[in-house]
This record gives C-alpha cells, sequence and structure tokens, in this order.
C-alpha cells in the first residue's frame, strides 16, 4: 500500500515537474505587448483584438528593396501550405514607415502577398511603442542628394503570438514556405 | 518497492517533452556573420571577403548569428543589457571577428538562440579571405 502510494505520490511529481516547465517558457516574456493602430481598411485595432487567435506578425514597409517582399511573400506561401490551419492566425504587417505607408497605400502591398494579411499603421509614437514592444530594430537613413528617398533599415524577424498574446516563437531571414509552416503547424495544432 | 519506483521513474520518461526547452548558460566561440550570406552561401561568407557586406547586413536588420567551428549557428537576440533591439547595433563594430561570448541558450524549433551576457575575447577578423576572394559586394 505504502509503495502504492510512493508510486502515485512521484507519478503526480512528475506530471507536475512537466507541466511546471511547459508554463515557463524563457522566451515568452522577451517579445511581445500591447499596441493600438489603425489598420489598412481604417479600423482601429488593438492586439486585445486578436485575442483567441494566432498573430503571425512581420515589421517592414512597402518601398523596401529586398527584405520585405521576400519575407512577405514566405509568409504568404507558408499559409496556403498550411490550408486550413492558417483560419487559425492573423497574419499582420506593421509598417516601420508610417510617414509614407498610409493605410490606401499598406492595404494593396500586403494583399498582393495574401489576402488575410492585415496591415497596420499609425502615427509615428504608436508605430514606435509597438517596434520598442518586439524589440524591433528600425533607423531611418536619409541620402543628402535625395531627402525624399529614405529607407529605412529594420529587423526581418517574423513573429508568432499565440492566442493569449504571448511569444511562441520567431521565423529568421530566409527561411522557406515550407519550413515556416513546419514551424507553425506544430503550435497550431496544439492551440 | 524498487518496481514501483522504476514504474514512476519510467511514466515520468514517457511524458511528453516540454514543448519549450529551458534556457542553459553557455559560452560559445566563433565568427560573428549575418545569417542571410552565411547560410546560402552567397558574397564568400567569411572572414575579411565578407566584412563589408556582414555590416551592410547587420546594419539593415538581417539577424547576426555566431558561426562555431562546427558550423553551428547561435542567432543573437540580445547582447549585454541592451533591451531595446534584437539586432542590436553594437554588432555592427565587430561584425566577421572571432569572439568568445558567454551568454543564455534557448534552442526553438531547430534554431539555436543565444541571449550575449559579455563578450569574453574579441580577436578582431581572423579569417583573411580577401585575397581570394575580393571584397564583396564589389569583388577586387
Amino acid at each position: 500500500m505504502i509503495a502504492r502510494r510512493a508510486f502515485l505520490a512521484l507519478a503526480a511529481a512528475s506530471i507536475a515537474t512537466t507541466a511546471l516547465a511547459q508554463t515557463r517558457d524563457p522566451l515568452a516574456d522577451r517579445f511581445g505587448g500591447p499596441f493600438s493602430l489603425t489598420a489598412h481598411d481604417g479600423r482601429r485595432v488593438t492586439d486585445q483584438d486578436f485575442r483567441g487567435r494566432f498573430m503571425l506578425i512581420y515589421f517592414g514597409y512597402t518601398r523596401c528593396p529586398d527584405v520585405c517582399p521576400v519575407d512577405l511573400f514566405t509568409m504568404g506561401e507558408a499559409l496556403k501550405l498550411l490550408g486550413k490551419l492558417a483560419e487559425k492566425v492573423q497574419p499582420l504587417f506593421i509598417t516601420v514607415d508610417p510617414e509614407r505607408d498610409t493605410p490606401d497605400i499598406i492595404g494593396d502591398y500586403a494583399q498582393s502577398f495574401h489576402p488575410r494579411l492585415l496591415a497596420l499603421t499609425g502615427s509615428n509614437a504608436e508605430v514606435e511603442a509597438a517596434v520598442r514592444a518586439y524589440k524591433v530594430h528600425r533607423v531611418k537613413y536619409t541620402p543628402a542628394n535625395d531627402p525624399a528617398n529614405y529607407g529605412v533599415d529594420h529587423s526581418s524577424l517574423t513573429y508568432l503570438m499565440g492566442p493569449d498574446g504571448k511569444f511562441r516563437t520567431l521565423a529568421p531571414h530566409n527561411t522557406t514556405p515550407e519550413r515556416m509552416a513546419e514551424i507553425l503547424r506544430p503550435y497550431l495544432e496544439r492551440g | 518497492m524498487l518496481k514501483y519506483l522504476l514504474g514512476a521513474a519510467l511514466l515520468g520518461a514517457m511524458l511528453p517533452a516540454p514543448a519549450n526547452a529551458q534556457s542553459a548558460r553557455v559560452q560559445v566561440k566563433g565568427e560573428l556573420v549575418d545569417t542571410w550570406c552565411s547560410v546560402t552561401g552567397i558574397m564568400f561568407a567569411a572572414g575579411t571577403a565578407h566584412h563589408l557586406c556582414a555590416v551592410w547586413c547587420a546594419v539593415g536588420g538581417i539577424p547576426v548569428s555566431i558561426k562555431d567551428a562546427d558550423g553551428n549557428y547561435y542567432m543573437i537576440l540580445r547582447i549585454a543589457e541592451d533591451d531595446e533591439s534584437a539586432s542590436n547595433p553594437r554588432f555592427v563594430k565587430i561584425m566577421s571577428h572571432e569572439v568568445t561570448v558567454d551568454g543564455e541558450l534557448i534552442e526553438r524549433d531547430g534554431t539555436k538562440y543565444l541571449f550575449v551576457t559579455q563578450v569574453r575575447d574579441d580577436q578582431g577578423v581572423v579569417n583573411l579571405t580577401h585575397e581570394d576572394n575580393g571584397i564583396q559586394p564589389f569583388g577586387n
């Protein structure tokens, strides 16, 4: 009888240890946080509007000459590969160049990559708050001979946030659509 | 009693592994590279030949990694106490250098993420590849 109790106690401890390990994700609080922005259809949205769904977030800008088109194409193709599972995901494109990326401009741009990709912009302060929450590198550089044609250096990570708004995982630049789908699939199946 | 203890241990081992592995303190030595060029193998992505390109990539937001002697990539998400950016401008000054760093390693979905607490040693650029490969991306 004592041995049986010991067995049950150990089994319970083992389950508890596993559950505890699952809740202590060392990355969970390192990325993400509140944002309040304007969607390309004119709606005001906050991070709270997406609770209960995964958010797949990319920061970039429509005049980006190289990195953004590649990463957004990857995101769009990965979502297609995920089929029905992709319905659990709200893909988001947050501009790092709110000065030029007005709602009408970012909407057309984003939807050329995926019909459900929601593009978000706002005031510089609103974008900066989102940038800081996600620890995004954002530096504007202005050519001396052509100030209007400035560029914005920015991070190239794609963030998966869970239905609770907490960070789940990253996909670095140069991830293929197949690999991104492979990374996302287990999270979407579990969540 | 022993068989029950073994049974409990076996049960613990059979439970699903935690979805998210815990972090570990590590020391990593290798070259600071941009992952775009280095993973794809473009621009002779090593040493002096690639230094200029590596700086551009780091400035432009391409993730910076340490590539160790075994070819493992450790993608850096933070250096020291900087909590502002996952793509820290401090890297720009030491791109292509061979460094030894202390940090916190977290593995997620096949990628090794590193939170660097300190750069313990910096040997500068030791991989002299420019004589054979020119200065990328412009060539000789």
